[in-house]
């Protein structure tokens, strides 16, 4: 924008929207034709009245019959464009028509000053210059629209009776000739400048139009996926709400029965509708983390036996139970995806399958079609309605389930497959089946490459860091022997290689003479011999650069005893001993040995 | 058994709570809802056998509640019980000290389990468990369900072979007083009185090969 918020002509953006804007100056130029005609309609009028009984009168009717002529073509012109003729292929035609024609009528109005040259009296002839020159300006303002066509009036308009000027006698008409083709330079300039404004001015509302489209287009998809949600919300608390009612009535007969059999059924319905509550929150869960982005896949690759294998043993059983018989081609196949993604996707197709599937039975297969492993779930089922092929993807969409039975699942199984499948990049659709049934396929993509590392078998379950006593040296002090008893099985049972000593001073001399290399040491606070535990304690503590831990076991109450150990900052634990609290303890001592550098 | 359950849904912990006292006949559960008043009661002159925390407080996260306990000296063992089941937040917990991790939706037999697991001494994780039960047993499993440890399942072998408790301390190259202890652990579990009989039953029992 200039400062003046004029609209500014830039070339560049113009090449950009030419042919619209082009085509935009070419309308509105024709919109003008009935304007501009009536400035022709009473020129002709004044010169036959100006040349009357002169003999030039005739040649005046005969150019005032061509001109009127060229004004009825020029308006049949506007009202073919109007009606959208297709006379002219394109805009480009019909301007070349226009500026044909402004040609006719700039040689036609130059021919009219140059026709009145010998008739008139110098009053008229001037007249005529004049009203030339402001036909002109007039013309200037309107066709400004397309510079050609006002090239084409305004030369030979001014060019003329300019040129026939110049051949006067005398000091003023060849002044008046010159000063008429400045006019006529200067009026093209002026065309040229009018006609950039227009140009800028349009593309400003074009570039405006395009804004608009572009908002109404993001507005309306707002709307669209706002409106979405608010369904989305309306089934999912309609579905929230169904477990919820049941469960109050069931609470409220469950106060008023006394029969113990009664109260069990009760009970177990009232399991089966937290189940649903549960089943549906953490599917609603699921979708939300899907839409959310906050589903990341690992992709690696996959063998699909593998993957799949587990997955029909675990539905095994369901399968027997209906008795469909599941079929199974070869499934060799390895493909880039997300083991434990894919897995849900590949057990809720099949889980629906079964749903669905009274009699006959369950196939899984793979091939290579177009270099791409198609997976295909099919089964003998009822099918589905053709139509109902992609709405079946919607968020709680049920073909069969108008009654929104719980045991027909609640909608949400293939909403989620088909957010996992898209994270992942493979196309999934529905099929019906040949005779019966549906087909499920999932277009797993290119074989992946057979020396990349694989995950197999599939292992989804991520690492837990291991936090283990496994290999832990550990002395044990102990003079009692169920104590002792107690603390080494405990400690074994953890993995921890064990020695067990006496007294104190045997215990130093393990350490001292690299016996047993100890990470910890546990020790009874009463020990025999002249050393006891604290001071046995402290002994390690001094040697430092052993980094052994030390844990103290008392079942002493005294409390100055006790005061005692507290003040030296070693850990003290009281018999009997809790097996938690020791490995907390010991957990501890060592984390804070090993990080005391 | 003392337990604090730390959760700021209090219908829950009311719930677990009940639960508690219902699976174990000894428990006696107190609850709180913010995180700084349970690590006062924490430090305070009580002691609990076990804290049930939730990840998630009012005031302070969990894991910032264990790194608190973990500089303090309260060694009272703490199981976190949360509603997440990511993999980073089960790290995260037992990096800080946590010796459980059980989610919420956890039912009876599987809080008896967990509970009875950590105060046994072991750390305990939903996924673990699964692990756990997919290993299956370990070979040396008693019929009582119980089952001797690697180590004692070497010490009763050497003793099979008529070895003394020397012996075998040289042999397995640790302490008399260590041999000692494993025997009598032995033999308690295989419930029997002198290292012949023992001998004999493990034969029985198919822990060691016939002679």
């Amino acid at each position: 924008m200039s400062p003046t918020s004029q609209p500014v002509f830039d070339p560049d953006r113009y090449q950009r929207y030419r042919r619209e804007i082009d085509q935009t100056l070419v309308d509105r130029l024709y919109n003008l034709i009935p304007q501009d005609s009536l400035f022709y309609l009473f020129y002709p009028l004044v010169l036959l009245y100006v040349t009357q009984g002169t003999e030039e009168f005739t040649l005046t009717g005969a150019w005032s019959v061509v001109v009127y002529i060229l004004i009825c073509i020029r308006l049949v012109l506007y009202q073919e464009h109007r009606m959208g003729s297709k006379r002219f292929a394109d805009y480009r035609g019909w301007a070349r028509a226009f500026t044909f024609s402004s040609l006719v009528a700039g040689l036609l109005t130059g021919f009219s000053v140059i026709m009145l040259f010998d008739v008139a009296t110098p009053g008229i002839f001037v007249f005529a210059v004049a009203f030339v020159v402001g036909l002109m300006s007039a013309n200037l303002n309107l066709s400004s629209y397309w510079v050609p066509a006002q090239a084409a009036f305004a030369v030979p308009t001014t060019l003329l009776p300019g040129v026939r000027l110049l051949f006067e006698s005398g000091w003023l008409p060849p002044l008046l000739g010159v000063l008429l083709m400045l006019f006529l330079i200067l009026s093209l300039l002026l065309t040229r400048t009018l006609n950039q404004r227009i140009i800028a001015q349009i593309m400003l509302e074009i570039e405006n139009r395009e804004l608009v489209s572009t908002l109404t287009l993001e507005r309306n998809r707002a709307n669209r996926a706002s409106g979405a949600k608010t369904r989305f919300l309306a089934a999912a608390s309609h579905d929230l709400r169904q477990p919820i009612h049941a469960i109050n009535l069931l609470l409220d007969s469950l106060k008023h029965v006394v029969d113990d059999a009664q109260r069990q059924r009760i009970i177990d319905k009232l399991e089966t509708a937290i189940d649903a509550l549960s089943d549906l929150l953490s599917s609603l869960l699921d979708i939300s983390k899907l839409d959310a982005g906050a589903v990341k896949s690992h992709k690696q690759v996959v063998n699909l036996n593998n993957l799949i294998e587990p997955l029909l043993r675990q539905y095994a059983e369901e399968i027997k139970g209906k008795s469909l018989t599941l079929q199974t081609d070869d499934l060799d196949f390895r493909v880039r995806s997300d083991p434990a993604l894919l897995g849900r996707i590949i057990a809720n197709l099949l889980s629906n399958a079964i749903k669905f599937t009274e009699q006959g039975f369950i196939r899984v297969s793979a091939e290579l079609i177009d270099d791409r492993v198609i997976l295909k779930v099919t089964d003998s089922g009822s099918g589905i309605d053709p139509d109902n092929l992609e709405r079946v993807f919607d968020e709680f969409f049920q073909e069969q389930n108008p009654q929104r039975d719980r045991s027909r699942g609640i909608g949400l199984g293939l909403s989620i497959c088909r957010r996992i499948s898209s994270l992942l990049g493979h196309q999934m659709h529905l099929e019906p089946g040949s005779a019966v049934g549906t087909v499920a396929v999932l277009n797993l993509g290119p074989l992946a490459d057979a020396t990349l590392a694989t995950n197999e078998p599939a292992s989804p379950a991520p690492e837990l860091a291991p936090r283990s006593l496994e290999g832990l040296n550990v002395l044990v002090v102990e003079d009692d022997i169920l104590v002792a008893d107690a603390l080494v099985e405990l400690l074994d049972g953890w993995g921890c290689e064990i020695r067990a000593e006496i007294d104190a001073s045997q215990a130093l001399a393990c350490i001292e003479e690299n016996a047993f290399t100890a990470d910890l040491v546990i020790t009874d606070l009463r020990l025999p011999g002249e050393i006891d535990g604290l001071g046995l304690a402290q002994h390690i503590v001094d040697m430092k650069e052993r980094r052994i831990g030390v844990v103290i076991l008392t079942g002493e109450t005294d409390p100055q005893h006790i005061a005692e150990v507290s003040a030296s900052g070693i850990p003290l634990l009281f018999k009997p001993l809790k097996p938690a609290r020791l490995r907390t303890v010991v957990e501890r001592t060592l984390r804070s040995v090993r990080s005391n550098d | 058994m003392d337990i604090l359950i730390v959760d700021d849904h209090a219908l829950f912990s009311d719930g677990l709570g009940n639960l508690l006292c219902d699976v174990f006949d000894d428990a006696h559960v107190e609850t709180l809802t913010s995180g700084s008043r349970a690590l006062e009661c924490l430090n305070g002159e009580h002691a609990y056998d076990l804290v049930l925390l939730d990840l998630r407080l009012s005031d302070m996260s969990g894991i910032s509640v264990l790194e608190s306990l973990r500089d303090s000296d309260v060694s009272t063992p703490v199981v976190i019980i949360s509603a997440s089941s990511n993999a980073v937040d089960i790290r995260q917990a037992m990096d800080a000290g946590a010796l459980g991790f059980i989610h919420k939706s956890v039912d009876r037999n599987e809080l008896k389990m967990a509970v009875e697991q950590v105060l046994a001494g072991n750390l305990y994780t939903s996924k673990s468990a699964e692990e756990t039960s997919r290993q299956g047993h370990t070979p040396f499993t008693l019929p009582d369900g119980g089952h001797l440890t690697r180590r004692q399942h070497d010490v009763l072998t050497l003793l099979a072979e008529g070895l003394l408790n020397k012996q075998i301390a040289e042999r397995l190259g640790t302490s008399e007083h260590t041999i000692k202890i494993h025997v009598s652990a032995v033999m308690k579990k295989l419930g029997v009185r002198n290292r012949t009989t023992c001998v004999n039953e493990a034969v029985r029992l198919g822990l060691l090969p016939p002679t």
